[in-house]
């Protein structure tokens, strides 16, 4: 495996991958972040795997940059033994009017219908190759070459929480109420982040992500179950 | 012009796009504990420009860090840098910050059960707000310091080349280098708002990891220094990387105030 060590300061270095968008590339950035994470927990603070780099924020009281490095290198041989666990989750989106509030944009730019859009973005199996952003907001890819999309030259003000939206090849989910430059043409009644800790996030990098359509009724109904504490969560995994 | 609450306990959390959410300046914080003999890196409060007046309502051990506070208990100035010991229902008040922005304020004992979490973010303190903090049986020895941050004359801080420094221009890199920057009014705990400009207008790249202390440019030549509350990964190209220690004396910097780059 092809990676350079770059340092970002003098407490975290950037391990480069292939500088490619690929699902397989992704997935050795999220191996090689849990095999440090977990066999070298008093050294390493903390990782960010992102699409093609895994940076690795490190206690240099602990461990040296240099002897981290070794660490590394060996962690990309080890990393390279173990199977990725690849989760398949189903998430439900409403296309309706009322949400997709930029999915007129979104015609005009792609010259396709309404229903074309939702049947495009609903029919493609994404991967989730980043969490950032904004806590919980996943970078999912590639969207269909026909759906690509400019962002907004200005960014909205206020994109509600579980807003599904898109720009360029990639399309993601507003986890919280924020400003946001991406085109909204959906919403999910799902909480992409449901408490405040370490197991509180819907989506992990690596996932695979299939969206269903669901119509405003539907919608409501889960936004119900979800408040009652009967929603079944075993439902949207593959 | 405002407290927060630093809980210190995002650490992890990064790969989730959680930010690091640390204090400011790091080395007054770590200080500020350990001057009431607390764990470095135990909860503790962020003063900004301007401090707040708090009723402790039992007996404890405080410390004041961090840009001067001129603070008083029950008006009687006190000193910044050592263990003060507070009995029941006395008042602290923090007037405005000099030689600095930020100050920390650390009590000694267990913050831990007072946190109900509803937000990654840390908690900016209104009027009225109460924090519990479970008293350690035994106080501390008292301590001192003579450590001081107070920045004289022009501040360099030290940084390292970002992983595409190699790939910027090389009149861009120059300019960096030379040039003294100001931190602009828009200015806060996710970053540093930098003027001038740069010249050169540069690409971006596939988004990645990014820490505080990393300097981006954006492609109309912006230059954004992430801070503690930044985002953990962007597409804008990493200049530098502050080192941790520098990262502490940029902590302490105002809209207006001016600082330039020496590289490692």
């Amino acid at each position: 495996m092809e990676v350079s060590l770059h340092a970002l300061g003098d407490e975290a270095l950037l391990v480069q991958f292939e500088k490619k968008i690929d699902p397989v590339i992704n997935q050795q950035v999220v191996l090689l972040g849990e095999y440090l994470e977990h066999s070298f927990s008093n050294e390493v603070k903390y990782v960010v795997p992102a699409y093609n780099s895994l940076t690795v924020a490190f206690d240099s009281t602990k461990i040296s940059a240099g002897a981290l490095e070794q660490v590394i290198i060996e962690g990309l041989h080890s990393a390279e033994r173990f199977e990725f666990a690849e989760r398949l989750l189903y998430i439900p989106v409403c296309y309706d009017k009322s949400f997709a509030t930029d999915l007129d944009e979104v015609c005009r730019q792609t010259g396709l219908t309404s229903t074309e859009v939702v049947r495009l973005h609903s029919s493609n199996l994404y991967t989730t190759y980043m969490i950032g952003f904004l806590s919980g907001f996943p970078y999912l890819g590639q969207l269909p070459k026909e759906l690509t999309t400019e962002r907004k030259s200005t960014p909205a003000l206020r994109v509600p929480e579980g807003a599904v939206a898109i720009a360029g090849s990639q399309t993601g989910i507003y986890p919280q109420e924020s400003p946001g430059g991406w085109q909204v043409i959906g919403r999910t009644p799902l909480p992409l982040v449901y408490a405040f800790d370490e197991h509180s996030f819907l989506f992990h990098q690596g996932d695979r992500i299939q969206f269903y359509s669901i119509s405003k009724s539907k919608f409501d109904s889960i936004r119900k179950s979800l408040a009652k504490g009967d929603f079944d969560w075993e439902s949207i995994y593959g | 012009m405002h407290t927060v609450l630093l809980m210190q306990d995002k650490i992890g959390l990064q790969k989730y796009g959680v930010p690091v959410g640390g204090p400011m300046d790091a080395e007054a914080a770590k200080l500020a504990n350990w001057l009431v003999g607390n764990k470095e890196e135990s909860p503790l409060l962020e003063i900004t420009m301007q401090g707040p007046t708090i009723e402790f309502s039992g007996s404890c051990q405080i410390a004041l860090t961090g840009a001067s506070a001129n603070a008083t208990i029950d008006s009687v100035p006190i000193y910044e840098n050592e263990t003060l010991t507070i009995a029941k229902s006395e008042v602290l008040t923090i007037g405005k910050l000099t030689n600095g922005s930020r100050a920390y304020l650390a009590v000694r004992g267990d913050w831990r059960h007072q946190d109900q979490k509803t937000s990654f973010k840390n908690h900016v303190l209104k009027k009225e707000d109460e924090i519990t903090i479970k008293a350690t049986a035994r106080p501390i020895k008292q301590r001192t310091s003579t450590w001081n941050d107070t920045i004289n004359g022009a501040l360099v801080v030290r940084a390292v080349p970002g992983p595409e420094w190699n790939e910027l221009l090389e009149t861009a890199r120059e300019a960096i280098l030379a040039t003294t920057f100001t931190l602009l009014p828009e200015s806060n705990r996710m970053g540093y708002r930098l003027s001038p400009n740069l010249p050169d207008v540069i690409t971006s790249i596939i988004s990645s990891g990014v820490i505080p202390g990393v300097l981006q440019i954006t492609p109309q030549g912006m230059p954004i220094l992430l801070m503690q509350d930044g985002p953990t990964t962007g597409g804008y190209v990493r200049a530098l990387t502050v080192l941790s220690e520098d990262l502490s004396k940029l902590g302490q910097l105002k809209p207006g105030d001016q600082f330039s780059f020496s590289i490692l």
